[in-house]
């Protein structure tokens, strides 16, 4: 029996098509902003330098939302300075297990399940892959691709990204995650069902994991609910607005080495 | 202008086009503006089939190297739609005089405006439904996705039938 030649061609076509979907989603199951960043990352330092310059024009005509910013951390800090002289405990705080390098942000974007930001440091400034990046009021991504001027921060606002947080005076901890639904949301689970959480508590960095410091503040407790019979699930109000973000912090910990090989050997 | 050459600037001016708003315009988290798949959707239906799914795919992954986003999302959701497009044309275009429509863009000048639109329409619900559902795919939740796809399609077509009747009717003359 012969084949039309029309049906091999529509079976050449459907083949065709069947191997290029599963290169995009091949493509798409390895995170391709990443391979996208590695494949032209000459041209996004050019892109860099560009958006550079727009970042400077777009600080320019936001100074007063930025002086806001900038009296809200003074009083936050001063505040916990307050604090530190009412209890002066440590006593040598050149030991501090946490340094910070301050960068500019001059790219961001929100508006996708795959959020990103890049920051105006890279490995010329000391900024590694992997290190935490945070504000005094939230906790913005991880670096994850890093070249000498610029790094690429997987943004919090990501499907994948989790960050391990505690919530009001319990101390109850689980994953914070963001709800893609929007960028001001998140949600704090598998918080045990017996505890008494009530919206307005704060929900805060727990410090167990060495990409962020403890105590940060994150979030404001909106409504909880139960899920599966056991734990609650709590909707979590972000404190830091993604859109307006200008500057950031990345937080190098002094004791990652130590703590990473102490983990390696616990579990060899 | 030579035919192909006038495709090729016009689909290098979609995709600057599509990259700047990618860059500077954001609505509404809920819609994602995509001009580029109108590239897609004028190309003539005497083109080689299998070379217009090639180059729907590498359209798509151009505009995924160079704007946000996930790389290989753009380009499976325009390959999708490139491989359902004859079946969408056979379907939609006035029966008994498909040969007219052989060699000429799909554009108001060539194509009646409600048939036009019908096309679209069909094209971006193939085109945002493979997109969404694979951007979404770690979140997915019915009612959102049924929303974002709403809104979507609605604007998207809006904006495809200003492109066409603003520019590229004169374009393509």
């Amino acid at each position: 029996m012969r084949i039309p030649p029309s049906l091999l061609f529509g079976l050449g076509r459907f083949l065709l098509f069947i191997l290029l979907e599963a290169a995009c989603l091949y493509m798409v199951s390895n995170n391709g902003i990443i391979q996208r960043y590695r494949l032209i990352g000459k041209l996004r330092e050019v892109q860099g330098f560009f958006w550079e310059k727009y970042a400077a024009i777009d600080e320019y005509t936001s100074l007063r939302q930025t002086n806001e910013g900038l009296a809200a951390q003074n009083a936050l800090l001063m505040h916990q300075l307050q604090i530190l002289k009412e209890n002066p405990t440590r006593e040598d705080t050149t030991k501090a297990p946490y340094t910070f390098i301050t960068a500019k942000v001059i790219r961001n974007t929100v508006g996708s399940s795959h959020n990103y930001l890049l920051i105006d440091k890279g490995y010329k400034d000391g900024v590694r892959e992997d290190m935490g990046v945070v504000t005094p009021i939230g906790v913005i991504g991880i670096t994850h691709t890093v070249s000498a001027n610029y790094s690429y921060i997987l943004s919090f606002l990501n499907t994948s990204q989790q960050v391990s947080a505690k919530v009001g005076e319990t101390g109850a901890f689980g994953p914070l995650s963001w709800n893609p639904h929007s960028p001001s949301m998140a949600i704090l689970a598998e918080i045990p069902q017996h505890l008494q959480i009530n919206p307005g508590d704060t929900v805060r960095t727990s410090g167990y994991s060495s990409f962020f410091p403890p105590d940060i503040p994150l979030g404001i407790v909106e409504n909880s609910h139960i899920v599966n019979g056991v734990h609650l699930n709590i909707d979590v109000r972000l404190l830091q607005d993604f859109r307006s973000i200008k500057h950031v912090m990345v937080v190098e910990n002094n004791n990652r080495k130590e703590i990473d090989l102490l983990v390696k050997e616990a579990t060899e | 202008m030579n035919r192909a050459l006038k495709y090729s600037t016009l689909g290098a001016i979609m995709i600057i086009c599509q990259i700047l708003l990618s860059e500077y315009v954001n609505i509404w988290p809920l819609v994602y503006i995509a001009i580029f798949p109108q590239f897609i959707i004028l190309l003539p239906p005497s083109m080689n089939r299998t070379l217009y799914m090639l180059t729907a795919f590498a359209l798509g992954l151009c505009i995924d190297l160079l704007s946000d986003g996930i790389m290989g999302l753009n380009a499976a959701a325009l390959t999708a739609m490139a491989y359902v497009r004859p079946l969408v044309l056979k379907f939609t275009l006035p029966k008994g005089n498909l040969d007219n429509y052989e060699n000429v863009p799909l554009i108001p000048r060539t194509v009646e405006i409600p048939t036009l639109v019908l096309i679209t329409v069909l094209l971006l619900t193939v085109f945002f439904t493979i997109y969404i559902l694979m951007d979404s795919a770690a979140s997915f939740t019915l009612g959102y996705t049924l929303l974002k796809l709403l809104a979507c399609i609605t604007a998207n077509t809006l904006v495809s039938i200003l492109l066409n009747l603003a520019l590229l009717d004169k374009i393509l003359r």
